[in-house]
């Protein structure tokens, strides 16, 4: 299952604000590409995104979740065997 | 995108230099034609996010935009930054059937291969083109980290990549027929495409980058440097970025946090 239809299934009353902000009508104005038998979005930009992921685009850039409870959502989606995610020392004056 | 594309066709003043008709926009930004496409395309996006912002705060629900303080922008889980785990060598083919010709084909392979270099060249990761396996038939991984094929996305994007977060099934390089023809350095699209394979975001995505410049959300990223317009990350937008898309030393800076420095780089100490 895309990782972010689980974010998305894991936020509570999201789907309902989405509708109430017209994600349906958003969703159909977007440009879609089928890869490898599976539709995404073209968001602009050189990434495409499934729908769920699309879904949480338009949620942020409108306000509709807070970034807090969208990185609690998606920490506690695993990550591929192959990634991991480390702890960067920054430099304070780099940032 | 169509409707601001043509309007500013129409609008703007043009200059010819050396036979190639350039469009001014901004009072002193020349575009060609592809990039007055990809400058309408961000216009178009920014009316569109204001036309949406000021929409949901009609209807109560705010229009926050997520902030960072302040080349490199990595993506990040729980806080931490996302990579490809230490030793993970990053084996890809190139299906070859995919492409028109043998030559578009060499083409992508040549430019992969300069383009990856350049990245073990700039921090600690191992690229592998698994040669033996571009004649497998079909689009899939063969085994292999991620595939790349030529693939018609009308237009939509050059290429595009994915993260290192992605889905393995996402795991692909598409090289949309503009690839050939893109007036942008052919391998420097690939070393943005990399980039983003191993795990960075756009620079232009950071505040401090021109307002014309395309937006998405930084809920899930960290910023590695301060803003670097001429990041191999960033798009060309605002007067800024760059066409040959080269790896900076801010971009090498921020690298190098997150994958070390060159394999090649290490000294080999004998333990005494």
């Amino acid at each position: 299952m895309d990782p972010f239809a689980k974010i998305l299934a894991s936020l509570p009353g999201l789907e309902g604000r989405l509708k109430e902000s017209g994600i349906e009508r958003w969703l159909k104005e977007q440009r879609t590409v089928s890869v490898e038998g599976k539709t995404y979005f073209v968001l602009g930009g050189d990434r495409f995104a499934s729908e769920a992921e699309a879904m949480l685009t338009f949620a942020v850039e409108h306000g509709l979740v807070a970034p807090e409870a969208l990185r609690a959502a998606a920490s506690q989606q695993p990550l591929p065997p192959d990634v991991e995610a480390v702890s960067v020392d920054i430099p304070k004056g780099d940032r | 995108m169509g409707d601001l594309y043509s309007l500013l066709k129409q609008k703007l003043n043009t200059l010819k230099v050396e036979g190639n008709t350039y469009y001014i926009a901004e009072g002193d930004t020349l575009l060609d034609d592809e990039q007055l496409k990809i400058y309408a395309d961000v216009r178009q996006k920014e009316n569109e996010a204001r036309a949406a912002a000021k929409d949901a705060d009609s209807k109560g629900f705010g229009s926050s935009r997520l902030e960072v303080s302040h080349g490199l922008v990595a993506m990040t889980r729980d806080g931490k930054v996302v990579r490809w785990a230490p030793g993970t060598i990053l084996t890809y083919r190139v299906v070859q059937a995919s492409f028109p010709s043998a030559q578009h084909y060499q083409m992508v392979v040549d430019n992969l291969k300069l383009a990856t270099q350049a990245w073990e060249n700039t921090c600690g990761v191992n690229f592998q083109h698994a040669a033996q396996l571009d004649g497998t038939a079909g689009t899939d991984r063969a085994g292999c980290i991620f595939v790349a094929y030529y693939f018609d996305a009308g237009g939509s994007v050059i290429a595009s990549s994915f993260f290192p977060s992605d889905p393995p099934d996402r795991r692909h390089l598409l090289i949309d027929p503009t690839y050939f023809t893109t007036s942008f350095d052919k391998v420097g699209v690939f070393r943005h495409e990399l980039g983003h394979i191993l795990g960075f975001r756009h620079e232009h995505i950071r505040n401090e980058a021109p307002p014309v410049c395309p937006n998405e959300p930084l809920w899930d990223t960290q910023v590695l440097s301060v803003y670097d317009p001429k990041s191999v990350m960033h798009y060309f937008c605002g007067g800024v970025g760059s066409h040959d898309l080269q790896i900076t030393d801010l971009d090498r800076k921020g690298a190098r946090m997150v994958y070390g420095p060159p394999l090649g780089a290490a000294a080999l100490v004998e333990p005494a």
